[in-house]
This record gives structure tokens, sequence and C-alpha cells, in this order.
């Protein structure tokens, strides 16, 4: 090897540099979100539950909009806050006339209604009667109700209303079409307007209307309304450190069992060799889906699992080609002449002379695991509370994303997939083109 | 005096490497006469590998420069297309027993078909014709014609480099050139193959360059001693002058350094090592290592031709200042 | 120059072999490398092994190194036999062994500097590497300035500085006993010389045993004190430097001496007489002296039949040969 450091060695080759630019990208991608989205809150919010429930379910990214034309509504929300509030006192309460009212210009109608209703200041019920307008003046009643506390009255839901409209009420409020043929948006300005009555003269009635968008986040949502740019980022560093764990687990145990090996000779030699013909017949990934299935997902026992398969592997044989000639090397005849021991010449003598060639081997094995941990995730057989981009994909495919045309569900954790395999792959192979100068073309 | 049979002037062959171009041969003058033994006496570096590549025209890839003047017997060899070339000089009238050639042979093929494949592949003669010169060609070289039908693993490597110049002398060519023959080999071999050299030298008049740094071996075989040095030939003289009395300082501090066993004179080493070949210094490329350098040495020595046939490139034997 | 103390190191009937193997296990025969060798190194000695390649020489040093099993025979060092000696004993007995190989490059890891190479030995018996020790070393062998040269790799080296520092390493624990397998073997005229001087030099001032063991019998006229010459696994003649090359007395020697070229125009006019056949086969060696087939002046029915004793035609000069009865 010549004396140039290494470094400015990658800089001659573009691949090096490009897949040397993707891994520090992911590299920092996965520090960030480490830092930025600790890993308790990370793990509790992907559990899912109420913190979602200001978002739509299954909505696309918001640069959906851009790229392919066309103009999907986000998530609106009408709040009471801001509306010009008629009130009217009587013996023994109050009367509200509460209008929401807002613009909708979009081309396609929200995913979903609801309707938040607080009875603020009094323990008595509420009653509230919701009346909807469109822009072209056309009334619907949407229905009374009495309110407690809380609720939330599920617009998108109200079978009664559906048959009245023709249509999910989402869609039919928003249009004036009744016929057969797709249904356009009517745009212009929409007012819900709430006529309340409240038996206790110091209450208050606090109202938002949600139209759930269509489009929401970078990533957009799952089917739980989780935002996917949760896992997206999270499975950086999963994927990441699962890769490079089972990688340098792997390569080093080999590389010392392989060196062994040679160095002994014998009957350690062949025990090695056989275990290794056996196991390299094993299909590692049924092996792991019946450990999965018997034992436990839990990621530390895969990566357990993967490990000890993965030591025994064709990579023994590779080494123990590369080792074998050194065995009666003059440099190393000298080393015993004075003296070494056996295991001061496996690992100084004998490992330094193989490093150059394991190390972009070891840099193009760690995209294998990643895209190991990937598939038994996507067989259900992830661990169960970790969100990575395998976790997504099982998701996706498990609600029939694609069925459906929700593409980004699928399309995000593939790319990144596909990104940290070409990063990998890049820089290992430039890597290798760099250690072996054999392999160069000149 | 006839014609030389090989007449090379200012041949050069030129590297192209990571750190520069690497100059192995720099303007390279020679004659060899017909029937004549020269050698090519140079240590490692010296650039003797790459004059044999050159002359056979065995360029490498990254290649920068080949030049020069090179006659064969009045053929123009540089002006012939590499296919021409390849038809009908090399091997035909010219052909090389490389280094080390004994691990060259083709452990599949047997003894006697290899011998004969100069000539069935490249002259067209057909088998059986080609199978009879063969076990003629090795009994000349001392092989006996039973190996023919044995493949290489079971010969000896004194055997087998016996077959290799078979190979080289089947065709008959006018030159033949060696490079480092007898390196490899022990003593009492080493013996055997030079007395099969001297042989055919002898007998058939054939021509040799013989590309070597053993100074023992040399004087085995030489009528002309070419020394060589950085690339370039720093003393062309006869055998029986050169061994004696070396007229360039290099060729005497090379005589003074070989152990001798018929002499009791203590071997003296010869301190530092060669010039690189990248960006060779201006001047007389020995001079940094030369006991009797002097002023002029800096700048590039003439060839200076003694009368007793001796030519050196040095300073110290006249020539235009 | 022999010592009158005990020696230093006395071999008796030593033998190595190897079992050739078919398919990994199957045995297919044995080499019989080293069959029968036996002699005494006295302190501060220099002696050459000559003999031509599948001699036995090679495996006599190896075997002598501890690198190879002997399978029979005895070795006694410094008064102690081999077969005695424990692991600890084992141990420290490869320090007082050095090694010089005949492969400079081969000889160095490749991934160590000169540093680490030479600390190495002295690591692994746990005595101090210091910076200072090292440079020593250095001094020694005459490479300098020493502190740029402990930085480099061997691959900067040329072929004489990169034996130079194999034989720093080899001395670098202070043996008694220096073994050279054909140390110069692959490097150019000019710069074996020099080793040569130097490992004469250094075995001068420091008193150490040297074997030699060379194929090139013109360099050890001035290199050693004695010379052994080996074929086909023994000892054919051993005698002191002088009277061995003035007067040889076995055949075999005869025809090394007589093959060996110095630099003299002459030799182009005339052939040199060569012994036919081929070197002995390790596996099947002939029957009786192994040289017959190809002596001269072989005796029927004698030189065939039986191994010829040591003979001792000359004071000091001893040929196993039986023309010598």
């Amino acid at each position: 090897m010549s004396a140039r450091s290494p470094l400015a060695r990658i800089r001659r080759y573009p691949s090096a540099v490009a897949g040397l630019a993707i891994i520090l990208f992911l590299v920092g991608v996965a520090v960030y979100t480490v830092v930025a989205i600790p890993h308790a809150q990370a793990m509790a919010d992907w559990r899912g539950g109420d913190q979602w429930r200001m978002n739509p379910a299954n909505a696309s990214p918001v640069w959906t909009n851009r790229l392919f034309g066309g103009n999907a509504p986000p998530t609106l929300t009408i709040s009471s806050d801001g509306a010009e509030v008629e009130s009217a006192v009587f013996e023994g309460g109050r009367q509200l006339r509460i209008p929401l009212a807002f613009d909708f210009a979009y081309d396609d109608f929200p995913s979903e209604m609801t309707l938040l209703l607080s009875v603020l200041g009094t323990d008595r019920p509420a009653f509230v009667q919701a009346t909807w307008e469109r822009p072209d003046g056309s009334e619907v009643r949407l229905g009374a109700h009495r309110i407690a506390g809380e609720d939330r009255i599920a617009i998108s839901r109200n079978r009664a209303l559906e048959g009245r409209l023709g249509q999910v009420p989402h869609i039919g409020l928003f249009t004036d079409q009744t016929g057969p043929g797709r249904p356009a948006v009517l745009p212009g300005t929409y007012r819900l307007t709430l006529e309340a009555v409240l038996f206790d003269p110091g209450a208050e009635l606090r109202a938002e209307l949600v139209a759930f968008g269509r489009v929401h986040g970078l990533a957009g949502t799952d089917h739980l309304r989780r935002d996917l740019m949760l896992a997206l980022l999270w499975g950086t560093p999963v994927a990441l450190a699962f890769g490079l764990l089972a990688a340098v687990g792997t390569t080093v145990t080999t590389l010392v069992i392989a060196a062994a090996g040679v160095w002994f000779g014998g009957l350690v030699d062949a025990t090695i060799q056989r275990l290794t013909e056996v196991t390299m017949i094993l299909p590692v990934l049924p092996v792991l889906v019946m450990v999965g299935t018997l034992y436990s997902t839990s990621i530390w026992l895969m990566l357990g699992v993967v490990i000890a398969l993965g030591i025994f592997s064709a990579s023994i044989k590779m080494y123990r080609a590369m080792l074998l000639p050194l065995r009666n090397a003059p440099y190393i005849e000298a080393a015993r002449a004075y003296g070494a021991s056996d295991m001061r010449i496996i690992l100084r003598y004998m490992i330094p002379r193989i490093l150059p060639v394991l190390i972009p081997a070891f840099v193009t094995l760690i995209p294998t695991y990643v895209f190991l941990e990937a598939s038994l995730a996507v067989l259900g057989l992830g661990d169960p509370v970790l969100p990575t981009w395998g976790k997504i994909l099982n998701d996706a495919q498990a609600q029939g994303a694609l069925y459906n045309g929700f593409y980004y569900w699928v399309v995000a954790p593939a790319a990144l997939l596909m990104l940290t395999g070409l990063g990998f792959a890049l820089f290992g192979f430039a890597l290798d083109r760099i250690f072996n100068p054999r392999l160069r073309s000149a | 005096m006839s014609a030389p049979l090989l007449a090379v002037e200012d041949l050069s062959l030129h590297y192209r490497t990571e750190a520069g171009v690497l100059k192995a041969l720099d303007r390279v003058s020679f004659e060899l006469d017909r029937g004549e033994a020269l050698v090519f006496l140079g240590e490692s570096g010296c650039g003797k590998t790459s004059l044999a590549r050159a002359l056979l025209r065995l360029l490498p890839r990254n290649l920068a420069e080949y030049s020069g003047r090179v006659s064969l017997g009045g053929t123009d060899l540089m002006a012939l297309s590499d296919e021409r070339f390849r038809r009908e000089i090399r091997w035909s009238r010219v052909s090389i027993v490389m280094q080390a050639a004994m691990n060259a042979l083709n452990p599949v093929v047997r003894v006697g078909e290899q011998v004969a494949e100069p000539l069935t592949i490249h002259a067209g003669t057909p088998r059986a014709a080609a199978m009879e010169r063969a076990a003629r060609a090795l009994t000349r070289v001392g092989v006996s014609a039973d190996f023919m039908d044995r493949y290489p693993f079971e010969l000896s490597g004194g055997m087998r480099q016996r077959v290799v110049l078979a190979m080289a002398l089947i065709t008959e060519p006018e030159l033949v050139i060696l490079d480092e023959p007898t390196s490899a080999l022990d003593l009492l071999t080493q013996a055997g193959i030079m007395n099969v050299l001297k042989r055919i030298k002898r007998e058939s008049g054939t021509s040799f360059i013989l590309i070597t740094h053993d100074v023992g071996t040399s004087s085995e075989l030489a009528d002309h001693v070419a020394l060589m040095y950085a690339g370039q030939i720093v003393e062309r003289s006869p055998a029986r002058q050169f061994f004696r009395t070396p007229a360039h300082p290099y060729g005497e501090a090379l005589m003074a350094s070989v152990p001798r066993l018929r002499d009791r004179t203590e071997p003296q080493p010869l301190e530092g090592t060669p010039p690189p070949l990248i960006d060779p210094p201006a001047g007389c490329r020995f001079a940094p290592r030369c006991a009797r350098r002097f002023a002029p040495c800096d700048r590039p020595p003439p060839e200076a031709r003694l009368d007793d046939g001796r030519r050196a490139l040095c300073w110290l034997h006249g020539g235009a200042a | 120059m022999k010592d009158s103390a005990p020696p230093l190191l006395a071999v008796q009937e030593l033998r190595t072999w190897f079992a050739l193997r078919k398919w990994g296990f199957l045995r297919a025969g044995t080499v019989h490398a080293v069959d029968g060798v036996s002699f005494e190194l006295a302190r501060g000695e220099a002696v050459a092994i000559v003999g031509e390649s599948g001699c036995g020489k090679s495996s006599l040093a190896r075997t002598l190194l501890g690198l190879d099993r002997p399978g029979a025979g005895e070795i006694v060092i410094d008064g102690t036999p081999l077969g005695t000696m424990d692991k600890a004993a084992l141990h420290r007995l490869r320090a007082s062994i050095g090694y010089v190989q005949q492969d400079p490059y081969a000889a160095l890891p490749p991934f160590m500097d000169v540093a680490t190479i030479l600390a190495e030995p002295l690591r692994i018996h746990g005595l101090p590497h210091g910076r200072d020790r090292l440079t020593a070393a250095l001094e020694e062998v005459g490479l300098t300035p020493a502190a740029e040269v402990l930085e480099k790799f061997p691959h900067m080296l040329s072929g004489g500085q990169q034996q130079r520092v194999v034989i720093a390493r080899a001395l670098i624990l202070e043996p008694s006993l220096i073994i050279a397998d054909e140390p110069v073997s692959m490097l150019d005229a000019s710069v074996s010389a020099g080793i040569l001087r130097l490992l004469r030099r250094i075995q001068q001032s420091r008193s150490l045993t040297l074997l030699f063991i060379t194929h090139n019998l013109a360099t050890v006229r001035h290199f050693a004190d004695r010379i052994f010459v080996m074929y086909a696994g023994r000892f054919v003649e051993t005698g002191p430097t002088e009277a061995l090359l003035d007067t040889p007395q076995h055949p075999y020697t005869r025809a090394l001496l007589a093959a060996v070229a110095d630099p003299d125009p002459e030799n182009a006019d005339h052939d040199r007489p060569v012994p036919d056949s081929e070197p002995p086969s390790l596996i099947n060696p002939p029957a009786g002296c192994r040289f017959h087939p190809r002596c001269p002046q072989a005796i029927p029915g004698l030189c065939d039949r039986e191994a010829p004793p040591g003979f001792q035609p000359r004071p000091g000069q001893t040929g196993w040969c039986w023309l010598h009865r």
C-alpha cells in the first residue's frame, strides 16, 4: 500500500465520496433523532393513543400536493374562540349562537369530520343543535345533541346523515351534486352554526370543528393517526445500530475463529470447517422466524441469533483461504523462532495481514443485516415496541396500503432502506478498490 | 567484418507510474554480431529485464514511451506492425527464455507437446514433423527423448529449464534472449545449463543475449559484456578485457565485490543505492557512489572509446569536455 | 579458533522427517530431510553448511530453531539436552538462538514499522524495549540515522537495508548462536558483500557462534572457520575452510568446487565438469552412499551397498567416502 493516507485516497473515488456522504447523512439523522426525541418518549408515542387524535388517519405527506398537482386539504380546525358568539341570557341559563365559518377551496374532500364540544363551568348538560350551510346557501340540519362535559361528535360517521345526503357526510356536506359521477367540491365559505342552550348562566360552551385533511406532515400518517415521521426517524438509529452491531460481532468473531483454525490446524481446523459447512446451508430467515415464533421477538434475541449464525458462515472459508498461505510465511516462522506464542501470532501477525480485505467486506455487510432486520419486521417478527422501517412496512401491508392507494406509506421506508443499502454499498465497494490494488482497472 | 546481426540505437522504454514517468531504459545502444554472446550485466533495478521486453516488444499497459532504432539482420524492427512483429520476428527469428520460465510451463500439457508448440502454432508445421523436431531439440539440450510424454511436474527444476530452452531453440532463431536463466537453480544444475548453452553456441552459431546479475555466470558465455546501471549501458567491452580490467568505476566496484572461490582477496562492498529511475540525476548516475568522482561528473559523461575495444560512459577516459 | 571449553551445541544422529500425505491423511511416503547428522559447534565459531537445494540444510536449521520437530537423535545445547527442557526453558532457548532468513522482505511483517519489528522479540520475553535500545540495535548493523529508519516500513527499505533489520532483530535478544539460512542469496553482489562483512564483524565482536547455510561456495572462504558439506540429508565432508577448499576429500565436494564459476573470461572456452543424472530423491534415496549414482569414482559392490563411515584422511578433515578406507 502506498504511503498516502486512506482518507486522501477515498477522495479520489466519486462513488466512495457519495457513499460516505449518504452514510454520514443517515448517521446525522440517527444522532439528531436520539437527541431530539428521547427513547422513552418515542416508545410511548409510538404505542399510539390520545396524543394523535388531532391527526387525520392515512393522510399523505403535505408535499404530495406540490408533486402531483392537485390541492388536497390539510386538517382545518375552526374554533369557537375566534368566532362571533351571540349570547342571550334567560332565566336559569344562557342561549348561545356560535357560527363556525371557514373558507374551503380545495380540490378534495376532508377525510373525516368531527365536532368537539366542551361544556365548561357546570355539570349540567347542555343542549346543542347544529346546522350546516354551504356556500350556495343550502342548509343541512346535522342534528341535536345533549352534551355533558366533553364530547366528540363524529359527523362523518352519522349514518342517518349519510342516508339523507346520499353520500358520506364529509363528502356530501361539501358538494352540491347529488347525481351519479364523481362529486366535486363546492368552493366557498362554509358555516356550521351551533345553537346551544346552557342551563347555567355561568357556563360556557367551547366548540371545535375539525375537518381532518388528506395531507399531514412530511411523511403522512398511518391508520392509527401516528405521524410516520416518528417511525422513519427512529428507524434510522435502530437500523444502523443493528446493522453495525451484527456486522462487528460476526466479523470479529469469524476472524478470530478462522485464524485459530488455520493456526492450530488438524482437528481444530477440521471441526470448524465442518461446523461452518452445516451452518452455511441453514437458511437464516426461516430459523429466525422459528425462533421468533417459538420464543420471543425481542430485538436483542434476534441480534444474538443472527450473530451466532453469521459467525460460522461462508466468510470463514474466505478468511481461511487468505490466512492459510500465511502459516508458513517467513515472517511468521521468524516470530516462532523468537518465541511468539500461538495467540500472539494469530492476533498480531496474521490478522493484520487481512484487515485491508476485511474492512470493505465489513462495510458491505452492514446493509445485509439492516435488510435482515427489516425483513423480520415485515414478516411480523420484528421487535414489538420499536418503531422501525420494517414495522412501518408491516403495518402498511396489514392495512392494505397499496390496495388503498396509500403509496407514501410503503415508499418512504422502502426508500430509506434502499438509501442505506446504496450508501454502504457504494462506500464498501470503493473501499474494496482502495485496499485491493489488484481490483483497480489501470 | 560482416554486418552485425542486431543493431540497437537509442532504445528507450519508459513506464507510467503513480509517482511519475519511470525511465527504465534510457537511450541504450549496442551491437551484436552473428554467433556472438552478449551479456547484459547489472544489479536489480538497472533496467535489464526491461531491455528483454523492449527487444521483443512485450510492452506493458502503462507504457509512457517506446522509441529508438532496432535493426535485426537488416530488418527495421520498429517499423513493423504489431501483427507482423508477432508473426515474423517473435519466436521465429528471436526467442526468449524468461526469468523462472521453468515455472511457466503449462502443467496440463505434456512436455513433448509444449516443446512442439512453437512449430505447430507459429509455423503451422504438421504435428508428426513437429514432434520429431521436438525430440531432437530436447536431446540437444540434454533431456532424453523419453521425457516427451511426461508432465512438467514430473521433472526437476533444472530439467524444466532445459525444456524451456528447447522451446526457445526449436524454431532455430537467429537470436535467443535469456533473462536470468540459472538464477533459481542449484550450483551443479547451473553449470549443466551453461554447458548446454556453450555447446549450442559452438555448434549452431546462434547468437545469445544473456541478461544476469551473476558475474560468475556471465563469464561462462560472454564474448562481450554490456554493464548496465540505472537504465543506461555504462560500459561495453570485450569479455577478455572486462573481467580483468573494467573501464568504468562501477565495473571495477562490481568486480571487487564478487566473492571468488579461487582468490583470497576479500570482497569489497559497494555502499549506497542506485538513483531512482523516476527523474534521474542529470550528470553521471554513478557519481554519488564513485570513488573517483571529480568535477566534470556533474554533467552527462560521453562514451569514451579505448584502443583495446572497451567503451565506457565515463569522464575518466577523456572525451569532449 | 576452537575453544577447549564444552561445545555450545552438540548434535548426535539427528533425523528429521516429514510424512507425505495424500488427501490429507493417507501416508504416501516419508521425506528423510535430515538423515543422521552429528556435529559440535564451539563457542565463537563460524561454521558454514554447504549443499544444494533438497540436501536438508534448511531442515537442519529449522530443527535446531525448533520450527520442525526432530524424529530421532539428540540435541544438546550448552550441556542441556533439548528433550529434558520444560516449556519455560524452551521459551528462554528461543532467545538464545537468532534466525536470519533468506528473503529479507518476506521475513519482516509488512504492516509493522521497524521500531515495532525490533521491539516484538523484547516484548515477548518481557525485556525493556525503549527507544534507546532499538536505536542501539540499528546502529550496530549500520542503519543510520536510526531515528529515521525506526519509523519506516519494510517496503520503504532496500533489500540490503531490510536484511540489516532482520539481522538487528536476530541480535536483539543477545543470542549466543545465530543461524543464517542463505542470508545473501537474494541480494545483489555488491550489497551481499556488505552483509557478509557485517555478519562476520558482529560475530567476532560479540563472540557469537554463527551457523551459516549457503549454496554458494565462493562466499564461505572469508566468512567461515569450518565447512560442513551436506548431501541428501547427510554430511559428506567436514573440515577447516582453507583445507577443505584447497584439498577437498569427497568427490561431491570436488564436483561442487569445479562447478563454481569465478568471473574469468577463460570460462567461456571450455565446459565445466558436471556430474550427470539428477539430485537424489529424499523419499527413496539411493542405497549405500547416496552420491554413488553420480560419482565418477564409485566402487561397484561397495558404494552401492554400504554407507561409508567418516574417515579422517587428513587431520581435522572428515570425509564419508569409501575412497579413504
